[in-house]
């Protein structure tokens, strides 16, 4: 039996406190830097329009900056474009005996006033104009955009498994042949994820042109650096046990590798796979935006043009994708693991 | 020089040389400062059954480690079938030896059979290695093996991360035991099993290494089973050999020698079986 020793009722030990003089100056430093922050970045005006809007939206206010922009855009997109009309004669070798599926032909009668050059009056007269008209057109249009978009993140995220593997075992502290190795790798692993894919993606499309193919390179490097770092951190991270008694078999770094790590690691490769796969999508759609193809391309498009409708559209089409897409990942995620 | 090696069965048949591993002034120290082992010479003749006793700290491990190539001593030479382990003989020296570990080394997402299959992966082709496609003459060994250590083909396909601890170290065994190894080289092989599972693998170890004809090299720390199991105890104390001889030998004053260092021997000795 051993006594443990126990401190007098009139002095207990001094104990750890969980806030300590340093947490508490932290804090303060940290309150003065981000009031001081607030400021330059007019914190207090982007509160006073949400006060207004706020106050607008109770009825207390006439109307707000927020409320004014926020109903003019709804308004303009709302209802969203799902038809497509086109006038035929902006369509080449048209056969009005061969429409396409479920789109019909409605001719209506314009108005067009000309002023006669010689009388000086506006002569008015009707002129009939045919357009194609298919129902679900601009739709279909945007969903074709959206599976673009998803190709080119799928492709991309190929591309960035397929090299990050190898950067990963070289720049894993434990599988790497040699020290100048590893950290080349992670310089290239750092560099690669150091690069926003908004902004690769606009120098790539100055050098391979508008459409998908900057788009894949951009996500790719990018999601390679993100997927090697990760994928190299689980490596030195997996248990050295195993790893320890397949070496002892006299088997070389490979099988070490396949039987010992990979088995190991799997689990953590698939949720990284599938998040990365899902980021993808997401960035796909926003890198469109500097013109490397899929549905971001069409919806500046739209949006530069002033056709709300259409980017009403483009939006419901990505929010839905993107939902339907974490449900799927969800799903993947609870089979594979 | 080259060490061929030969598949299968065909070793079983070859004649094995007296001795199956061979210390020799064996030394290692530690950037820590720690001795772990000095000057250690020691032979483990064949087929035999060889227990390293010691307290914590006093070099079990680490002669095992370096007689399985995971750490490279200081100094003296390590042999195997009288070929040296070091450089260029590593990789076939450790085909002629098997290691069971204390926290059994197995990987859990891979079937038990796969796990025994594994220590045949050295001389197996990177392909058949990624696709884990091992030959027919390996598969039929792992089964052999499985059925051999008491387990059945169902518990064969499933992972060894569901398997028992027991049941862990019979894999452990089997996987030791594929490459038909001189000697086995057995890391406190019971130590994270309860009393009973215990005596049932140091029970297996012995007969399924001594019908193979595998010398072991296994270190223990309970007296009891190193009495019950050893032709031959060797007590380490402070990286040095203290004690040499059969359990009969093991007196209590054996034991004092081995579990006390010389600064602590006025304490009294505790558990002796």
């Amino acid at each position: 039996m051993t006594t443990l020793e126990t401190p007098p009722n009139d002095s207990p030990w001094r104990l750890k406190s969980p806030i300590d003089a340093r947490a508490v100056f932290i804090v303060i430093v940290a309150f003065v830097l981000l009031s001081f922050s607030a400021q330059r970045v007019d914190l207090g005006k982007m509160a006073g329009q949400m006060g207004e809007f706020g106050l607008a939206s109770v009825g207390l206010k006439d109307s707000s900056q927020i409320g004014r922009g926020l109903g003019g855009l709804v308004s303009d997109m709302f209802p969203v474009a799902i038809a497509e009309r086109t006038p035929i004669a902006m369509i080449e070798h048209f056969d009005a005996n061969r429409l396409p599926p479920f789109a019909r032909m409605e001719t209506v009668q314009v108005e067009v006033s000309v002023l006669d050059p010689d009388t000086f009056q506006t002569d008015t007269h009707l002129v009939e104009k045919t357009y194609l008209v298919q129902p679900a057109g601009y739709l279909i249009f945007v969903l074709g955009k959206m599976l673009e978009t998803i190709e080119i993140a799928i492709w991309a995220s190929l591309f960035a498994i397929i090299g990050s593997l190898p950067l990963a075992i070289v720049g894993a502290r434990n599988f790497t042949p040699h020290p100048v190795v590893y950290f080349a790798s992670r310089s290239i692993v750092s560099f690669l994820r150091s690069m926003p894919e908004l902004i690769s993606a606009l120098f790539l499309v100055l050098a391979f042109g508008f459409g998908p193919g900057a788009g894949i390179l951009a996500l790719a490097l990018h999601s390679m650096g993100f997927l090697a770092k990760f994928y190299a951190e689980d490596i030195e991270a997996a248990d050295p046990k195993p790893l320890e008694a397949i070496r002892a078999t006299g088997a070389g770094s490979f099988a070490a590798l396949r039987l010992a790590v990979l088995p190991q690691v799997l689990p953590s490769y698939t949720a990284l796979t599938l998040y990365i796969l899902d980021r993808n999508v997401r960035m796909a759609a926003v890198i469109g935006l500097v013109g490397a193809g899929g549905v971001g391309q069409e919806l500046k498009g739209r949006y530069d043009m002033f056709q709300y409708d259409r980017v009403g559209t483009i939006l419901l089409v990505i929010f839905i994708t993107v939902l339907l897409l974490d449900q799927l990942a969800a799903h993947l995620r609870r089979r594979l693991i | 020089m080259t060490i061929v090696r030969s598949g299968a069965d065909t070793e079983n048949c070859q004649a094995r040389p007296v001795t199956a591993l061979e210390f020799h002034a064996v030394s290692q120290s530690f950037t820590s400062g720690t001795r772990a082992l000095d000057n250690v010479s020691l032979d483990i003749g064949a087929e035999s059954f060889t227990v390293l006793l010691g307290p914590s700290g006093s070099g079990k491990t680490t002669l095992l480690r370096s007689a399985a190539g995971l750490n490279t001593p200081d100094a003296g030479e390590i042999r195997v079938a009288g070929e040296s382990i070091t450089g260029r003989n590593l990789k076939a020296a450790r085909r002629r030896m098997g290691m069971v570990h204390q926290d059994f080394g197995l990987s859990e997402r891979l079937t038990t059979a796969q796990n025994v299959m594994a220590g045949a992966a050295s001389s197996i082709g990177w392909v058949r290695v990624l696709f884990q496609a091992y030959p027919r003459a390996v598969r039929l060994k792992a089964c052999q093996l499985l059925a051999r250590v008491g387990l059945d083909e169902v518990q064969a396909n499933r992972r060894a991360g569901t398997l028992s601890g027991g049941q862990r170290q019979r894999v452990g065994i089997a996987r030791a035991l594929i490459n038909n190894p001189l000697v086995i080289l057995a890391d406190e092989p019971v130590a994270s099993l309860d009393p009973a599972t215990a005596q049932e693998i140091m029970a297996l170890l012995r007969e399924a290494a001594g019908e193979r004809g595998a010398a072991v090299l296994c270190s223990l720390h309970q007296i009891d089973l190193a009495r019950r199991f050893a032709d031959r105890i060797v007590g380490l104390n402070h990286g040095q050999i203290v004690f040499d001889g059969p359990p009969a030998d093991l007196t209590p004053g054996a034991l004092a020698i081995i579990f006390d260092g010389p600064e602590t021997r006025l304490r009294p000795i505790v558990a002796v079986a």
